[in-house]
C-alpha cells in the first residue's frame, strides 16, 4: 500500500489517517476553477435547497448546477442562495456554473435593458461583469482571488434590430472579465433566438458559449438547430468552450424529490476545480 | 468479493476496531483499506430509509383569506419576460389550489388574458386536478410573456393579475409587471417550493467523508463518515437514526443501515464522531469515475457525497 499524507482543513476528533482524501470542510470558501469539465449537470430557475440537492446527487448523473447568482433579470428568487449554501453543496461534492441574468436588450419587452447605443451598451457590458465578480468574490465566498472563474451572461433573446447594440453589451462584458482578477467569460442563450454566433466575430469573444437547443442530443458539438436552419456553426468555440443545454424544462424526480429542470451537457469551464463525471456523450 | 455478513468477515470486522489497522487481502477486502483510530465500528443492521414527504391531505379549497401572494421580480426566463408570484398558505390547515391555477393578467382597460399552460413546458400537475398547499407552504409561479416581435415600442403593461380559486373567488394581485405587446401570457413554472422543515436537533449535524479515491468492483469499500456537531448541546443520537448511502451513477447500489449508535455516546458540542462505513461494491461496476452519497435519514438529515474511481 502506498502511505501519503494529506492535508486535513478542519480539526476533528480523530487522528489522521493515510490513503484517503477528506471533503473540504463545511466553513471553506469556493475555489476558483480554472479546468474543463466534460460531465452532465441540471439548471433550474430556483437554485435547489440543501435538501434537494442532496436528492439530485445519490445516483443521478448530474455532477453540476447552473448556479443563478443575480443580476436585474433573475427571474426568480433566490432562497437559497448564500456563502454557506454554497459551500455546503460544494462539500456536498456538487460543482458550479454561476450564471448572472442583468440588462437584456433594448429591442425586446424586458423590464431591465441595456442601451441601444452601442458605446454605452459596453460600459454596461462591463458594470455587468464588475457586478457578478462582485458577487461571486464578497457575497458567495468564492476564493480571493477569484481568477478563471466562469461566468456565464444569460441573454435569453437577443433580436437582430439590435444585433450592434448586443454585441457590444457582450464585448464589454467579456472585455471586463479579461481584466484582473480575470474570469472565463461566456454567454448563455438560445443557440438560434439570442444569435450566439454573432459574439464569435466580436471585438471581445466569450471564452465560451453554453447554447439552448433542446434536440435531445446531449453532445456539444452540435450546437446547430437544423430545423430552424440557425445556431453555432461546427468551426466556432471548438477547443473545449461549449456547454448545451439539451433538454428543456421538465419535471425529474431523484431519491423521492421532484424539481423542475433542464438538463445541460459541459465541454468547458465549469467551477471550481477537481470535477469528475466525464460523460463522453457530452463531448461526442 | 467477500460477503460483509460472513463470519470471516465478521473476525476481519471486529480486528478494525480500536486502533489503526491495515484490513490485510485475507479478509478480502483491498489492501488499500484502513480503518481510522477512534471510528465507531460499521454494523450490519438493516435501517428503514426516511419517509417521503407525504401527500397533503388538504380537505377543502383554499379561500382567499387563507392566501397570501406575493409578487417576486420581472426577469427573464426561456427567452419570455417573466413574473414570478409566490402563492403562501397562511391558514392553520392545507387547502388545495386548482393545478395550474388559474390566472389571468388584467390590461389597463380592465380586460382578463387569461395565463395559458405553454404545452411544451412539464408543468407536473395535470391540467383540471388540485394541488394540495399546507399549511405555511409555498407554491412557486412563473408566468411569462414573449419578449420580442416586430417593431417592438408600444408596451401594453399589465401591473395587475388575478388568480380564480376552486371557490370562485378572485384574488386579485397588484404591482405585477407583464408587457403584453408581444403575445399572452403563459405558465412557465408552478411547484410546490422548498422541502420538508428540518425537525430535531440532529438535523443540525453536518457529514463529512474520509474515504478512499478509488474502489474495485467485488471489493467492500470502507470509508468513514465524521457527523460534526456546531452547537453547544450534545446530541444524543437517539433515537438511533439509519443512514442511506448509495454508490453510482444510473443504477447505483443502495443501503440503508442503522449507524452504531450503541457505539458512541452522541456527538459532543463543537466536536465530531466517525463512524466507519462499508459497501459491497458490485464485481460488475463500471470502471471510470462515479458518486458515493451518504445521507442521515432525518427530515433535513445530513448530507455528504464524494467522487470515487472504480479502478
Amino acid at each position: 500500500m502506498v502511505r501519503r499524507a494529506f492535508t486535513m482543513a478542519t480539526v476533528l476528533t480523530v487522528p489522521l489517517v493515510v490513503g484517503m482524501t477528506q471533503a473540504t470542510p463545511a466553513t471553506a470558501s469556493i475555489p476558483n476553477g480554472s479546468q474543463i469539465t466534460q460531465s452532465q449537470g441540471f439548471d433550474a430557475c430556483v437554485d435547489p435547497s440543501e435538501s434537494q440537492m442532496s436528492a439530485f446527487w445519490s445516483g443521478s448523473p448530474y455532477w453540476w448546477l447552473g448556479t443563478y447568482i443575480g443580476g436585474s433579470s433573475m427571474a426568480c428568487s433566490q432562497p437559497n442562495l448564500s456563502a454557506t449554501w454554497l459551500g455546503d453543496e460544494y462539500n456536498a461534492g456538487w460543482r458550479f456554473q454561476y450564471i448572472w441574468v442583468g440588462p437584456q436588450p433594448p429591442c425586446t419587452t424586458y423590464t431591465s435593458r441595456f442601451s441601444s447605443n452601442t458605446s454605452t451598451a459596453f460600459t454596461q457590458g462591463q458594470n455587468e461583469a464588475i457586478s457578478a465578480v462582485n458577487t461571486l468574490i464578497n457575497n458567495l465566498g468564492v476564493a480571493n482571488p477569484a481568477t478563471s472563474t466562469a461566468l456565464v451572461y444569460d441573454l435569453d433573446a437577443a433580436p437582430s434590430s439590435c444585433q450592434a447594440a448586443t454585441n457590444s453589451f457582450i464585448s464589454g462584458w467579456d472585455y471586463q472579465l479579461s481584466l484582473y482578477p480575470a474570469q472565463e467569460s461566456g454567454v448563455y442563450g438560445g443557440v438560434c433566438t439570442s444569435s450566439l454566433q454573432s459574439y464569435a466575430n466580436i471585438s471581445h469573444v466569450p471564452v465560451f458559449i453554453w447554447g439552448g437547443l433542446w434536440d435531445g442530443n446531449r453532445s456539444t458539438k452540435n450546437l446547430w438547430d437544423s430545423v430552424d436552419n440557425c445556431g453555432v456553426t461546427s468551426g466556432s468555440w471548438v477547443y473545449s468552450q461549449r456547454l448545451k443545454q439539451w433538454k428543456g424544462p421538465h419535471n425529474e424526480t431523484w431519491n423521492g424529490v421532484t424539481l423542475n429542470v433542464d438538463d445541460d451537457c459541459a465541454n468547458s469551464w465549469i467551477n471550481p476545480n477537481n470535477i469528475a463525471g466525464a460523460d463522453s456523450a457530452c463531448t461526442a | 468479493m467477500k460477503n460483509p455478513r460472513s463470519p470471516v468477515w465478521g473476525l476481519c470486522r471486529n480486528a478494525l476496531l480500536g486502533v489503526l489497522i491495515l484490513v490485510s487481502a485475507a479478509c478480502g477486502a483491498p489492501t488499500s483499506q484502513i480503518a481510522e483510530r477512534g471510528a465507531v465500528p460499521w454494523i450490519d443492521t438493516p435501517g428503514v430509509a426516511a419517509q417521503l414527504a407525504a401527500v397533503v391531505a388538504a380537505k377543502r379549497s383554499c379561500r382567499a383569506q387563507d392566501l397570501q401572494v406575493t409578487v417576486g421580480p420581472s426577469g427573464a426566463y426561456l427567452g419570455r419576460a417573466t413574473q414570478e408570484l409566490t402563492i403562501h398558505n397562511a391558514a392553520p390547515d392545507a387547502c388545495f389550489i386548482p393545478t395550474p391555477p388559474t390566472l389571468a393578467a388584467v390590461r389597463g382597460n380592465g380586460q382578463r388574458v387569461p395565463v395559458a399552460s405553454d404545452p411544451m413546458l412539464d408543468l407536473g400537475g395535470l391540467p383540471g386536478t388540485e394541488t394540495g398547499l399546507a399549511s405555511e407552504k409555498d407554491a412557486h409561479v412563473l408566468i411569462g410573456v414573449p419578449a420580442t416581435c416586430p417593431n417592438v415600442g408600444s408596451p401594453d403593461i399589465s401591473t395587475t393579475m388575478t388568480l380564480t380559486l376552486l371557490t370562485q373567488e378572485v384574488f386579485t394581485v397588484s404591482g405585477t409587471r407583464l408587457d403584453l405587446e408581444c403575445g399572452n401570457p403563459t405558465l412557465l413554472i408552478f411547484d410546490l417550493r422548498g422541502s420538508p422543515a428540518a425537525t430535531g436537533p440532529q438535523s443540525l449535524l453536518r457529514a463529512s467523508l474520509l474515504l478512499p479515491s478509488s474502489a474495485a468492483p467485488g471489493q467492500v469499500f470502507v470509508y468513514f463518515v465524521a457527523l460534526s456537531n456546531p452547537s453547544t448541546q450534545t446530541f444524543p443520537l437517539t433515537p438511533c437514526p439509519s443512514y442511506t448511502q448509495v454508490f453510482g451513477v444510473g443504477n447505483p447500489v443502495r443501503q440503508t443501515l442503522l449507524l452504531n449508535c450503541a457505539g458512541a455516546v452522541g456527538v459532543a458540542p463543537h466536536s465530531s464522531t466517525t463512524f466507519e462505513m462499508r459497501m459491497a461494491i458490485p464485481v460488475n461496476a463500471e470502471r471510470g469515475v462515479t458518486k458515493l452519497g451518504w445521507q442521515l435519514d432525518i427530515p433535513g438529515g445530513a448530507f455528504a457525497g464524494s467522487a470515487v474511481t472504480v479502478t
